[in-house]
């Protein structure tokens, strides 16, 4: 209640003020509200959410291009600004905010963790995403395979479908579930490109760890080709749940134009 | 500038203090033994997964004493803010019948640890904010630079809820694990007052304060 109260005090001077940064003005109007003031999650709307808005103080990002463990590069960042997460609270951005609030707000995110002050070791960059090395033919069977091989049914099940591991905990300590590769809104990107470098990666501030080193480059492929095999079509009326979200349209709407 | 941003002023945690130069060491050495009166962990921790390849159960490695004397305690300088600078060390972190070997070890900041599976089963090695690796069985050691300081929890996600392991990550070099004897040794430290900390997983932490002219300070410290 009293952060809401902090909130209305500055309201007025949001607008107001010339001479207040630009990527601060753009943080507290869009982002405050469920990221909280100081950045840590804790925002008045916070309560409501699941799973909770990030923690921006820990320098835990769930969708990088980067080695378990690092922060992300701005890319990552302006990715995941623009795309929002689909089957979170997480809005698109993209259409609603210029290039240059975009840019000013990340500026404001990497304030919260120190350890955006460093700058990022050539280790650290595990993938760029303008350049991957490339696909190898589909083989599903071969993704069967290093689905058992690395042990995955331990947690999303030996049917794909998730929620095996009842333990599981982020690292709020929140309880959370292993994804349904069957019928879940993949939070991180539809494609075989985000599914790729989620699990080349791992997923950050949750159990999901980077099988970079574990698994080869094809062997890690052949995997999304398993994953995207398990999909189940959607019945009739899901199609009345799953009809394009805003998520999507703006991901195609950015496809289609340039994003810097 | 409004008054009111003042409320909102951005609290960031204060980068490193330390600063490492050469010749700004001592050649004061630390030396003394924790000890404690708390009984040594008897408890077996029922293996809930994987029982083939980990057995029934794990001892518990929570508190290891024997004859009062305290082990895998870590002693260091807190706080200090100028002294010699860091050796990057070579450590490892296996993964054997289904426990972290060894359970409790300090480095300095930029050291890498080389992270092991021997078990013919996955363990994801999730150390905290640092790591998470997914290591099924026979996957080689995998190198990791431990850049961040602080204390780092050791966990497994993949069903071993029994496993559990810390590095402490230090960014000067004024740091020590105790073994079996509970002794210390920390060695070239400047002279000078500092707060001499001990921390332990289950029994806590407790700091002295002690002033180093150069020569040897014993601190014998009871953890209760």
């Amino acid at each position: 209640m009293w952060r809401l109260l902090g909130l209305a005090l500055v309201w007025p001077s949001l607008s107001a003020a010339a001479d207040v940064d630009l990527g601060e003005r753009v943080y507290l109007r869009n982002c405050a509200m469920c990221h909280g003031v100081k950045g840590d999650g804790k925002g008045p709307a916070a309560r409501a959410l699941q799973p909770a808005p990030r923690d921006f103080t820990t320098g835990e990002y769930k969708f990088r291009s980067t080695d378990s463990g690092s922060v992300p590069t701005d890319d990552d960042l302006r990715r995941t600004i623009d795309l929002g997460v689909p089957g979170t609270e997480m809005p698109a951005w993209g259409p609603l905010l210029t290039s240059e609030e975009r840019d000013a707000v990340i500026d404001h995110i990497k304030a919260f963790c120190e350890w955006f002050e460093e700058e990022l070791y050539e280790d650290e960059i595990i993938l760029d995403p303008a350049n991957l090395p490339p696909r190898p033919a589909p083989d599903v069977e071969a993704g069967r395979a290093v689905y058992v091989k690395a042990e995955c049914a331990k947690c999303h099940g030996d049917d794909g479908r998730g929620g095996v591991n009842e333990d599981l905990e982020d690292s709020s300590g929140d309880a959370i579930k292993a994804f349904d590769f069957t019928r879940g809104t993949f939070r991180g990107g539809q494609s075989g490109a985000d599914v790729f470098r989620s699990l080349t990666t791992g997923i950050g501030g949750t159990p999901m760890p980077s099988f970079l080193v574990a698994l080869s480059h094809d062997e890690r492929w052949h995997l999304v080709d398993y994953i995207e095999s398990l999909r189940r079509p959607a019945g009739p009326l899901q199609y009345l749940f799953r009809a394009p979200t805003w998520n999507h349209l703006a991901a195609e709407r950015l496809a289609a134009k340039e994003v810097k | 500038m409004s008054p009111f941003m003042l409320l909102l002023a951005v609290a960031t945690t204060p980068a490193d203090a330390y600063e490492g130069l050469e010749g700004a060491g001592g050649s004061g050495v630390l030396t003394g033994k924790i000890t404690t009166s708390q009984p040594a962990s008897t408890e077996k921790l029922p293996v809930t997964q994987d029982g083939e390849v980990c057995g029934e159960s794990v001892a518990a490695e929570f508190v290891l004493v024997k004859d009062g004397n305290l082990q895998n305690a870590v002693v260091f300088l807190d706080g200090i803010e100028k002294g010699a600078p860091i050796t990057k060390s070579k450590a490892t972190l296996d993964q054997k019948g289904c426990v972290y070997t060894p359970h409790v070890q300090a480095m300095a900041k930029g050291s890498s640890v080389s992270v092991m599976n021997s078990d013919a089963v996955m363990h994801n090695t999730h150390a905290g904010t640092s790591f998470n690796f997914g290591m099924p069985a026979g996957t080689p050691p995998t190198p990791k630079s431990m850049r961040r300081p602080g204390l780092v929890p050791v966990n497994c996600d993949a069903g071993h809820t029994w496993m559990s392991a810390y590095i402490y990550v230090f960014s000067h070099p004024y740091f020590a694990t105790t073994g079996a004897d509970g002794t210390y040794k920390i060695e070239g430290v400047p002279d000078g007052a500092h707060k001499l900390t001990v921390w332990h997983e289950k029994l806590g932490t407790k700091t002295v304060d002690i002033t180093v002219e150069g020569g040897e300070v014993t601190t014998d410290i009871q953890l209760d």
